[in-house]
């Protein structure tokens, strides 16, 4: 399975996972850290965050306009991404899985995209008071 | 990424396959039970066919005497934390699948549960886990809403956790389930 984030900055560029300067570098931080540090560097934040897996887009919320009307429309102050990674161990089996889990970050709650790396079970689920690792500077 | 675990050894260290060894938890020696009520001690690498791995120089023992409290192999009480080199296991995670990239962990958890439903226990057990260095009581870590939380390590191509377990049955007979380990990089 192919799997890049994608992303969209203030200025209008976009930036893809695992291309240009967002490859994964031996022992430099990963490309999100690094497109984080950017960020910051350049007062720069991001307007949308998106998913292509194996081809397929799945766009987060984002600061753009919708194509959808759905009633009031909230829009994100950041974003944040992190992998989970589970094994379990010492039984006489060993069973890993790994997750990627992207959120669009509110005034009050949180949105999380999580994927399960291997077999893109998917799933949304809404958090409040959730402290991220590696999140995007807010919009101010 | 890629895990590793090592057995910490009375003597040294070896590497276990977590899919062709398996750790025992047993009263004074390989295969015996463990009192109704009391704590192991011995713990033990076997294989899959339940032949001792280990022989003469098994795996650190961490026996719990007191929620903060601890007999290592043997020896008189002595308060937790732990040593990191006298803790039964190793875990480590390394970034070799992820081109070699520096990452943060965090909310790392280790617990045990029913093999079915992380949030069940596995039944009939105490299982006490203690991160070595870190912990300064037991806890139960047994089902995932009380798993034992393993200290945030900041940005490294490999990170080791050194855990302390110890386990007690609370009803007669045999046990199943798993034991996982959790946790979150970037």
């Amino acid at each position: 399975m192919s799997l890049c984030w994608v992303a969209t900055l203030s200025d209008g560029t976009q930036e893809w996972e695992h291309e240009g300067e967002y490859e994964v570098l031996p022992g430099e931080r990963l490309p999100w850290v690094r497109l984080t540090e950017n960020l910051r560097d350049r007062d720069q934040h991001l307007v949308s965050l998106d998913l292509v897996i194996d081809g397929k887009w799945i766009h987060l919320p984002s600061r753009e306009w919708s194509q959808f009307s759905t009633g009031k429309i909230l829009l994100p102050i950041f974003y944040s991404l992190s992998y989970i990674v589970e094994s379990e161990i010492l039984m006489g089996i060993q069973h890993s899985e790994s997750y990627i889990d992207v959120v669009a970050h509110f005034e009050n709650f949180q949105v999380h995209l999580i994927v399960n790396a291997e077999d893109e079970e998917t799933w949304i689920q809404v958090s409040e008071d959730f402290n991220p690792m590696a999140p995007t500077p807010s919009v101010s | 990424m890629a895990f590793s675990l090592t057995a910490q050894l009375t003597t040294g260290t070896r590497t276990i396959d977590p899919s062709a060894n398996r750790i025992w938890w047993n009263g004074a020696t390989f295969g015996t039970n463990i009192p109704l009520s009391q704590y192991q001690d011995s713990t033990h690498i076997s294989d899959t066919d339940d032949t001792h791995v280990c022989l003469t120089n098994h795996v650190n023992n961490t026996k719990y005497l007191g929620v903060s409290t601890v007999s290592v192999n043997g020896s008189a009480s002595s308060s937790l934390p732990i040593d990191t080199g006298s803790c039964g296991l190793k875990l480590t995670f390394d970034t070799s699948d992820l081109g070699g990239a520096s990452v943060a962990t965090s909310g790392a958890t280790f617990y045990a549960y029913d093999g079915t439903n992380d949030i069940s226990p596995m039944s009939g057990v105490n299982f006490q886990a203690a991160e070595g260095g870190q912990s300064t009581h037991w806890t139960n870590a047994n089902g995932s809403a009380s798993a034992l939380p393993l200290v945030d390590q900041s940005a490294a191509t490999s990170h080791d956790f050194y855990i302390a377990t110890s386990v007690s049955p609370t009803s007669i007979g045999a046990k199943t389930g798993k034991i996982k380990f959790v946790l979150t990089y970037i």
